[in-house]
């Protein structure tokens, strides 16, 4: 039985002139074919990709230069509309547009003012938020010999460059970087200990000091340690941006000596972290040419090196041994291992470097509190279960600039008992998301820690603990639904957003504010959804980042709908587009 | 939610995992490089063409078998280019090198450019002495930069551009890879950091096809369980066209024409000025810190065809063996340089796909090998797609070649004893029924003695270099270690009809390689024939710490060159070729400032010996200075467990 095979064509084109692409490369990806299918434009831009079976297909163009770009996709960097492929009919005349990609180019310099070879450029896109900035590394470049950099293939946005020494440094010890008063008094040291009657006898003589130490940490544009103070390019469409030059700088590097001591006066396995103060962009070498932290476990001494002048955090916590831990399983599979066997000992301690070294700090460990609760089943829930054993808790560490907040990158996890009681033993304080695996058919309604629910937040822990948390899940949902259209039928090329009219509650990651687009047909279904007041809006485009920002969602109240949301129940709220 | 976290503006900037550091030493356990004396080490860093001071340049300063001397081994020069070094221990083995940014890496002695330490230079001080002159010097590299175009003139973004350079190892001329770079949005490409000397400029395009059920994974050229998680992932973009209902081309590593109906076409191979034939390339000369710039090259699709056949004998071994077809006098060159690959599929067949017409070498091998010359740059060629790395990847610098040259290799999981090698001719037709033979290589199976007077070495790994350093006989090495504390035999597989080396790996000082013998014949100072194809037994690969060397002072006079090295190679004349990688008769050795020369651990046996100006101690491997530089040497026999001296003249070696 043959299967009948389909040919998707079309032509990629230019957004800039509508000019065609050539030697662009269109690639179809999607259930059923097991590789992506590429065909190569010709010089009127145009593709054909042959025996492609039935599914649907994301069609997408890259061209070294050109910034990557979907079929149906607004602009660069947002989700495209798939084809679907039925029956073998051939897909014709699609016609795909990309976006020239942008380019910042210049020069680097050295801490002395000579152009920097070897230096590696960064450009990092900020987006702003109303809630913050966003950092995204969009492109890496080696200064060249001249010490000329080009960093090429980005989209339009505002730019942070930072420069870090492309070869890492250190682990070697200190570098010095004596200034030419300290080379001539070491020389002239050398000169009197020379003219002495025994040279034999020169042992006696004060040894020389040591040069002064540097750091070489990252550099911002134009010139800055702190990103905070970094000045953002701004690069339009299609754009080159030349010119740009700036240098590195160099930070004279202290040490900084302390000891860990724990309350017990035990101090197990730990690991321990060194935080700077300020954003942290992603950096490649950000760490590079900073701090480096040693710890001798048998003296729990630990000691800090190459420590460029800030405001740090060093926080420290039980080292987790893997494959240490109680085997748990939930129907979930296997949980992350974690050492659940001894208390978790933690502790933090801030402090300050100015270019002098640092001594005497102590970090003291004391043990983490434990968190603690019970699951319930909603009152109005139609059909309890036995038991509620077997439900996974877990408490999702939230990134956050406090810095008091802990330093964990991995949650933490248990289950439940039959009674639905769970317990974390040791919990290091911070900011955490409560998270769930509840048994098929089951949404987590609340989570109230203190008469609060933390799910339109964070569960924050403090040092004894937080009060017990009541985990409320239900089998009824709340939903909206609905159809989407225009006058020419299913809008399928646009998103819907449904979001909360509480603006107290549009902080991010909001479970009231979701997203979703609609099917083929025009349906779509926004599920589980807690009851209240919502807006529900259609646009053409969405940035999924966007709808972490207030300012976004404001601006999209005047043309959306308003629905209520009603506990157990489907809202439904049909949208038409236009006239 | 990974991208999230990597977007967030809060992360720990370090979070280290710690097992324990800074040990404390007792005073008696010091090693000499961190003891403090009363010595000291004064220079100036200066350029080596213009001899102004060079600030901001980071001194290194080393002894040799220990490493960083003190705890704050690094320095930057000041304004003056000066550098300051003191309380240091007595020792006759320190050394200097030095890095800056814009400069080739020098070294202290070096008189000339050079990618590693050319001189050996070392500066010997007893207590309380200043040795208050050390000056080094330091070259700015040369670079090349061009545009890289198409038929229709337009810039061509992405495209890898390299050089080749024509070296001699182990006393033949081979090919070796340099730097690598890949053009802007412009078409511009700049290859930086040159040393002195010829180069040839190429754009690479390899045809790769795989079979249509190939995972995508190994399409993209990654091995399965690789996490993903590098901070810079490959940037790559393949696709695959699918030319037929069983094969794949994978496209988007390479410059890639349309592929026009019944006509595939490829961009071939291009070497500067413009030919596909390496034989043909105009090469590049590099002087000084000079740019050539204009190097331009233009790529032109040319009409393919398709080569498919079948393996034949064991063909379950060869099964996703990786082929590829090599053009004429690439044969040492690694992945990126093949003009087509494939995989051998489970039932034998194979089909390379887009081949330009020429004269190849098929080879399909599971050991690679291959030669470079040190690079600045950190672009690599994709890997080629079902090439898995194996066990026993290695890279390291060889002293059979110049300095900076380097062997990589890896033996890739599967039966590394299967084979093919055999020339095809592609012309305008395609080639369907190509019947390629698989071999079976040979072994080598023995055992280690030890004739020494003390503790015997550890477990050492056995190795076969290639004499004449042809790279496609492969660096086949035993699978385990042979040790004297478990068990002393081992067995190399992979051996390919030519000559080979032995040479122990893991065996350092105060350990040498004192014998090996085949069935009693003496092969310590020969190479090993393997031409017949025919397996090995009763090798004895003898172990000795009673080690012999040579010493001596050379009368420096104030008019001679500043810097002198001394070069020891063997009398018997057919030994100045075929020594494989490692060269081990032909030791060169910096003359400290006291005059005095060591040339530690030398195989027993007659040698000539010269003093010459440091910047001809890389001359030893052309056999005409040999036959000049024995004219005038002085000669020493050494044995076993001895030392011997001789006083030295300088030389001059036309």
């Amino acid at each position: 039985m043959a299967i009948a095979l389909a040919t998707v064509s079309g032509q990629v084109r230019d957004a800039a002139n509508g000019q065609p692409v050539r030697r662009a490369i269109v690639t179809i990806t999607g259930a059923g074919l097991l590789n992506g299918r590429s065909a190569v434009t010709d010089d009127d831009g145009r593709f054909v990709i042959g025996d492609v079976p039935d599914g649907d297909f994301v069609v997408e163009a890259s061209r070294p230069g050109f910034l990557k770009a979907a079929y149906g996709a607004s602009r660069s960097g947002r989700p495209g509309t798939p084809i679907a492929v039925r029956g073998g009919a051939n897909v014709t005349d699609l016609t795909i547009t990309m976006t020239h990609g942008s380019a910042i180019a210049g020069l680097v310099r050295d801490a002395g003012g000579d152009p920097a070879p070897g230096l590696r450029v960064e450009a990092i896109r900020i987006q702003h938020l109303s809630t913050g900035d966003r950092a995204e590394k969009l492109g890496t470049a080696i200064a060249d010999d001249r010490g000329e950099f080009r960093v090429f293939g980005l989209p339009a946005g505002d730019y942070i460059l930072a420069v870090t020494p492309a070869v890492i440094v250190g682990g070697l010890g200190g570098v010095g970087a004596p200034s030419e008063a300290e080379v001539d008094a070491k020389l002239q040291a050398l000169r009197a200990r020379s003219s002495a009657p025994q040279p034999g006898a020169s042992s006696s003589a004060p040894p020389l000091p040591t040069s002064t130490a540097f750091a070489n940490p990252a550099t911002f544009y134009p010139g800055v340690v702190n990103p905070a103070e970094a000045v953002m390019i701004t690069v339009g469409a299609n754009e080159s941006r030349e010119g740009i030059d700036f240098g590195t700088r160099l930070s004279h590097a202290a040490t900084v000596d302390g000891t860990v001591v724990s309350a017990s006066g035990a101090v197990p396995q730990i690991q321990i972290g060194i935080h700077g103060n300020g954003p942290q962009l992603p950096v490649a070498g950000g760490s590079a040419g900073g701090p480096s932290v040693r710890m001798d476990n048998q003296t729990h001494a630990f000691r800090i090196t190459n420590v460029p002048s800030g405001h740090y955090r060093l926080d420290a916590r039980t080292l987790n041994v893997p494959g240490n831990a109680p085997q748990i399983m939930a129907s979930g599979g296997a949980l992350p291992k974690q050492d659940l066997s001894g208390p978790v000992l933690w502790g933090a301690v801030e402090f300050d470097v100015s270019g002098s070294d640092v001594s005497g700090i102590t970090l003291t460990l004391v043990t983490a509190p434990a968190v603690s609760g019970r699951l319930v089943i909603d009152r109005a829930a139609v059909k309890p279960p036995a038991s509620l054993a077997g439900a996974r808790v877990s408490l999702v560490p939230v990134p956050s600039a406090d810095p008091r907040s802990n330093g964990l990158e991995s949650p933490i996890t248990t289950i439940t008992t039959a009674d639905g009681a769970f317990r974390l033993p040791t919990v290091v304080p911070g900011s955490y998301r409560v998270s769930t695996v509840l048994p098929s058919g089951w949404w987590l309604r609340e989570a109230i820690s203190g008469g609060v629910d933390v799910l339109d937040g964070t569960l924050t822990v403090g040092a004894d603990g937080v009060p017990d948390l009541s985990l409320n899940m239900s089998d009824r949902h709340s939903s909206v639904g609905g159809t989407l259209t225009t006058a020419g039928g299913p809008a399928t090329e646009y998103f819907l957003v449904a979001f909360t009219s509480d603006r107290a509650l549009w902080r991010a990651p909001s479970r009231r504010v979701r997203s979703t687009r609609p099917a083929t047909s025009g349906a779509f279904d926004v599920s589980d959804l807690p009851p209240g007041e919502y807006f529900l809006a259609a646009l053409r485009d969405l940035d999924i980042a966007d709808l972490e920002d207030p300012a976004f969602l404001e601006s999209l109240i005047p043309a959306a709908a308003s629905i209520t949301i009603l506990e157990g129940q489907r809202t439904v709220q049909d949208l038409r587009i236009g006239g | 939610m990974v991208a999230m976290a990597a977007m967030s503006f809060v992360r720990p900037i370090l979070f280290a995992t710690l097992t324990g550091a800074f040990v404390t030493l007792s005073a008696q356990n010091v090693p000499l490089s961190r003891q403090t004396g009363t010595g000291a080490i004064s220079g100036v860093v200066i350029d080596g063409d213009t001899k102004r001071p060079v600030a901001g340049a980071e001194v290194y300063l080393g002894m040799a078998n220990y490493g960083p001397v003190g705890t704050q081994s690094r320095q930057l020069t000041d304004a003056k280019g000066r550098f300051v070094y003191g309380n240091l221990p007595a020792a006759d083995i320190y050394f200097m090198n030095v890095k800056k940014a814009g400069y080739i890496n020098g070294h202290y002695g070096d008189r000339a450019p050079s990618a590693s330490n050319l001189s050996n230079g070392r500066i010997a001080l007893v207590d309380g002495q200043w040795f208050d002159h050390a000056t080094i010097m330091i070259w700015r590299p040369g670079a090349i930069a061009g545009t890289v175009t198409d038929e229709r003139g337009e810039p061509v973004v992405g495209a890898y551009v390299g050089v080749l350079q024509r070296i001699a190892v182990a006393g033949a001329t081979h090919l070796a890879a340099g730097p690598l770079t890949t053009t802007d949005d412009r078409g511009r490409y700049r290859l930086p950091g040159l040393t002195p000397g010829s180069y040839l400029i190429h754009v690479p395009s390899v045809q790769t096809a795989v079979p249509a059920s190939t995972p995508a994974m190994t399409v993209e050229g990654l091995t399965p369980g690789a996490t993903g998680r590098d901070e810079e992932p490959p940037r790559r973009n393949n696709g695959a066209l699918a030319l037929d209902g069983t094969n794949l081309l994978v496209i988007g590593n390479y410059a890639t024409p349309p592929s026009t109906a019944g006509a595939p076409q490829a961009y071939p191979m291009m070497f500067y000025p413009g030919t596909s034939l390496v034989a043909n390339a105009t090469a590049v000369d590099i002087t000084g810190g000079d740019t050539r710039d204009g190097i331009d090259v233009t790529i032109r699709p040319v009409p393919t065809a398709r080569v498919s056949g079948r393996v034949v004998g064991d063909v379950a071994a060869a099964s996703g063996m990786v082929l590829r077809l090599v053009g004429p006098g690439l044969d040492d060159l690694a992945t990126g340089s093949e003009a087509a690959t494939t995989l051998v599929r489970a039932d034998g067949q194979f089909t390379f796909l887009n081949v330009p017409a020429g004269d190849y070498t098929l080879v399909g091998s599971r050991a690679s090998l291959h030669l470079s010359v040190e690079r600045s740059s950190s672009t690599e060629m994709p890997r080629t797609p079902g090439e898995l790395p194996g066990p026993g990847s290695f890279l390291g610098g060889i002293p059979g070649g110049p300095p900076g040259t380097r062997v990589s290799g890896s033996h890739a999981a599967g039966d590394v004893n299967v084979w093919a090698r055999q020339p095809v001719s592609v012309g305008a037709g395609d080639i369907t029924d190509l019947a390629l033979p698989l071999r079976r290589a040979s072994s080598m199976r023995g055992h280690i003695a030890w004739e020494g007077a003390g503790v015997p070495p550890g477990p050492t790994a056995i190795l076969l270099e290639p004499a004449d350093g042809n790279t496609w006989l492969g660096m086949p090495q035993s699978a385990a270690r042979a040790s004297f504390d478990d068990d002393d035999h081992f067995i190399i597989n992979g051996i390919l009809p030519g000559a080979y080396v032995l040479r122990a790996a893991g065996l350092g000082p105060p350990y040498a390689l004192k014998s090996v013998t085949i069935g009693g014949r003496d092969y310590f100072a020969r190479p090993i024939d393997t031409t017949t194809g025919q397996d090995f037994g009763e090798v004895v690969v003898t172990y000795t710490d009673r080690i012999a060397s040579i010493g001596g002072a050379v009368a420096i006079s104030p008019d001679g060159p500043s810097m002198l090295s001394v070069l020891a190679f063997p009398t018997d004349r057919t030994a100045w070729t075929g020594y494989g990688f490692s060269a081990h008769r032909f030791k060169t050795t910096g003359v400290a400032n006291d005059g005095q020369f060591l040339i530690d651990n030398i195989p027993a046996g007659s040698y000539f010996l010269i003093a010459v100006d440091a910047a001809e101690s890389a001359r030893w491997q052309d056999p005409a200075f040999l036959t000049e530089a024995a004219k005038v040497a002085a000669s020493v026999t050494v044995g076993w467990g001895e030392k011997q001296s001789r006083d030295l003249k300088v030389s001059v070696i036309k």
